[in-house]
């Protein structure tokens, strides 16, 4: 008996070249329907949606579309005493929104108008004795926060102030036999999971922990025959694994391991071709995420009608530079 | 935009709740608009049904009401904490991950306005409709953080000579190996933490871990690759049962056929991966204690793969689990590597040839090699085939 392979099969009529406009109207859009049912679904997400949404403007070269004072007077009012941010206004703080934030605020270069020297202190504050990071002061652990840590302070240039070795340590006790990271020790791989123990070693200038023929040669297995990525064994290819599939390659030097051309076709049949953006897989509908993922991944695989992504904080590759962060790429 | 009939809609999930303390299961009904004299809750056989429109009209009430009053609004200033329990409910069963929500919960609990038992029932009901729901599961540990903090304080203070937090804590936790797992039993319901919560802590902690195994296999269950219901089964197992013998042991006894139901769940093997290698860190206290030996678990677990892979053909998740095997084996010392060398030859055809003055391990990763190459054949399915030639270039690459 036949088992339906997980896979998807890109429709004949899908989008094949990109729409880089209709994303940077759709995006530009997005914000405007603040009584939304919707709204209140993901605010708990709403610093890192305002993340993606700048940063797919910046990389369509659009930011200037969006108004800047509302977007910073709105990071403001989520920094709390502590010095950590939250998703929005009333919810807590969390290491999540705080590195959107801190993004958000790179990208107009705009750090001066909070007070980052509690930033600080409260991010440190988070690394434990194994040189894991809580997420808040509630104490969940995850390599995600390790990632979100240091970037954070990478972008704030203070990242002497963690311990830096004990947090490398405990990113590479995540490692598992097959090259790839887990959210905790003895946690399965998981792409996304991948992306933010190689981010973080690049931010701290470790990367020579990781076995780059074994956790390419794992990344390389998610490619699916549609040419999609999908982030674990037997999971449906996805866009967003398109950029922490793809990014972490980019970081350890395998990019050339994928087949582009076929990745490229799966992205551009993910844009909705109407209302603009992308979506997980053709035919499903849009979001921010998507989208910014969309555009970064075919930004690295070379779309110079984008602008240059880093791979490391997926931002913009200039703002980058102008900051002046070093990251470390095999 | 206020909406008049949010207040209403609350009381009604209230009072559905308060009807009904036991209910298991709730999902939304696709009734997009009101009809005329007719409640949108629906509550029958321990299910609550709510209309899709009700569920937009209570969420943006209820979830601004909650932040509202999180922020110090002037409107919101003061709600009585029970309130502030069923507002924070009527959000997280329609948005789980919202986690300022849960934290709220997290402070009424460490004021007394809610127990620990009640919350856990009430998050294992969110997981029921939302088993991937990442903010449940974390807010879950936290639960459990608290109740081991307790049995903690609880046994440090029946005990002077466990001063040290670490020492007293192995003491609790090697309390624990008397526990008999069996992810099928029904955990004692209804016990309540009172002024004697210290007294009551361990008994309910054990009944809790058990009754959370079988919260992860219903979240496992509805929602295939649940990474988050496997990886925090494996938190409760190092957290809360210490990864002792027994458990492991009995982990890996019941989660066998569920893995072999579930032929492409990654995430079942990989517990199953997580246990291997705890039993392979326990291995002397394995063979002293039950007089099993790692080895020959290894092997079980090789020969399980295999026949499933050959069973259920066209499955990545299969052959990653068989990598993991091997991996391991290759690990074992020269005298176990010799007895699986020796287990495996007869299925060896004679046109192979294994040079046996390389080293074991090389021995063994041909031999491995030719136990696929020989089977490939039998297989004339295109998918399989790349996923045998995939195994073997792993196996090259070792």
């Amino acid at each position: 008996m036949g088992t339906p392979v997980k896979d998807i099969v890109i429709p004949s009529n899908a989008p094949k070249s990109l729409m880089l406009q209709k994303h940077a109207d759709y995006i530009a859009a997005y914000g405007d329907k603040k009584d939304d049912y919707e709204y209140v679904m993901t605010e708990f997400l709403r610093m890192n949606g305002m993340y993606w949404g700048l940063t797919s403007m910046a990389l369509a070269g659009q930011l200037d579309r969006m108004d800047k004072s509302e977007v910073i007077e709105f990071v403001q009012s989520c920094q709390h005493e502590c010095g950590g941010f939250s998703c929005s206004i009333g919810h807590d703080p969390h290491l999540l929104s705080t590195l959107s934030a801190v993004q958000i605020l790179t990208l107009y270069d705009a750090l001066d108008k909070v007070d980052t020297e509690a930033v600080v202190k409260w991010v440190k504050s988070l690394q434990q004795a194994d040189g894991s990071f809580y997420g808040d002061k509630w104490g969940e652990v995850d390599t995600r926060f390790s990632f979100c840590a240091v970037a954070c302070l990478a972008l704030l240039h203070r990242l002497e102030e963690l311990d830096v070795d004990k947090a490398v340590e405990f990113v590479v006790s995540c490692m598992n036999f097959d090259g790839a990271f887990g959210c905790r020790p003895g946690s399965e791989s998981h792409s996304g999971q991948v992306y933010c123990c190689v981010g973080m070693l690049s931010v701290t200038g470790h990367l020579h922990h990781i076995n780059a023929d074994q956790l390419g040669w794992w990344l390389c297995e998610r490619q699916l025959a549609s040419g999609g990525l999908n982030g674990r064994p037997e999971k449906l290819p996805d866009v967003c694994y398109s950029w922490w599939v793809l990014a972490s390659l980019k970081i350890i030097d395998r990019l050339h391991w994928v087949d582009k051309d076929k990745l490229v076709q799966f992205i551009l049949a993910c844009q909705d071709d109407e209302t603009g953006g992308f979506a997980d897989r053709p035919g499903d509908m849009v979001d921010p995420f998507h989208t910014l993922f969309g555009l970064a991944a075919l930004s690295l695989l070379g779309d110079a009608t984008i602008k240059p992504v880093n791979p490391v904080l997926c931002m913009p590759e200039e703002v980058i530079r102008k900051a002046g962060i070093k990251l470390q790429l095999l | 935009m206020a909406d008049s009939r949010g207040p209403r809609l609350l009381m009604d999930l209230n009072n559905a709740f308060k009807r009904d303390p036991l209910i298991d299961e709730y999902d939304i009904l696709p009734v997009v608009e009101p009809k005329h004299n007719r409640s949108p809750f629906i509550l029958e056989n321990h299910k609550l049904g709510v209309e899709a429109w009700a569920v937009k009209v209570l969420l943006k009430y209820s979830a601004n009401r909650l932040i509202g009053w999180r922020s110090r609004s002037p409107t919101e200033k003061f709600i009585d904490p029970q309130d502030i329990c069923n507002l924070s409910r009527a959000v997280l069963l329609f948005n789980p991950d919202n986690y300022t929500a849960w934290n709220i919960r997290k402070e009424l609990i460490d004021s007394g306005a809610l127990t620990l038992s009640d919350d856990l029932a009430f998050g294992a009901l969110v997981l029921s409709k939302h088993p991937k729901s990442p903010e449940t599961f974390i807010h879950r540990r936290w639960l459990f953080q608290q109740l081991l903090d307790h049995c903690l304080s609880s046994s440090s203070g029946s005990n002077s000579s466990c001063s040290a937090p670490a020492a007293s804590n192995e003491e609790v936790l090697v309390n624990m190996e008397g526990i008999d797992v069996d992810v099928g039993a029904h955990p004692e319901v209804g016990i309540r933490l009172n002024g004697a919560f210290a007294l009551e802590s361990s008994r309910l902690l054990k009944s809790q871990t058990i009754c959370e195994l079988q919260v992860c296999t219903q979240a496992a269950e509805k929602y295939p690759c649940n990474y988050h219901a496997w990886s925090h089964r494996i938190w409760i197992i190092k957290h809360c049962l210490n990864c002792s013998l027994q458990v492991l042991v009995s982990e890996l006894e019941t989660t066998r056929s569920w893995t072999s139901n579930h032929v492409s769940d990654h995430s079942g093997f990989h517990f199953r991966q997580f246990l291997l290698r705890e039993l392979h860190n326990k291995r002397s206290r394995l063979q002293s204690s039950s007089s099993k030996d790692f080895t020959s678990l290894l092997q079980a677990e090789m020969d399980f793969i295999i026949d499933l892979i050959y069973s259920y053909p066209n499955h990545e998740a299969m052959w990653y689990h068989r990598r993991f095997i091997f991996h391991e084996l290759l690990k074992l010392d020269p005298t176990q590597k010799r007895t699986m060398q020796q287990m495996n030859t007869t299925n060896i055809e004679p046109a192979f040839n294994i040079h046996y003055n390389e080293p074991l391990g090389t021995q063994l990763i041909s031999q491995e090699i030719c136990n696929v190459e020989s089977s490939k054949k039998s297989t004339s399915n295109e998918l399989d085939q790349l996923l045998a030639k995939n195994y073997v270039r792993w196996l090259q690459s070792l």
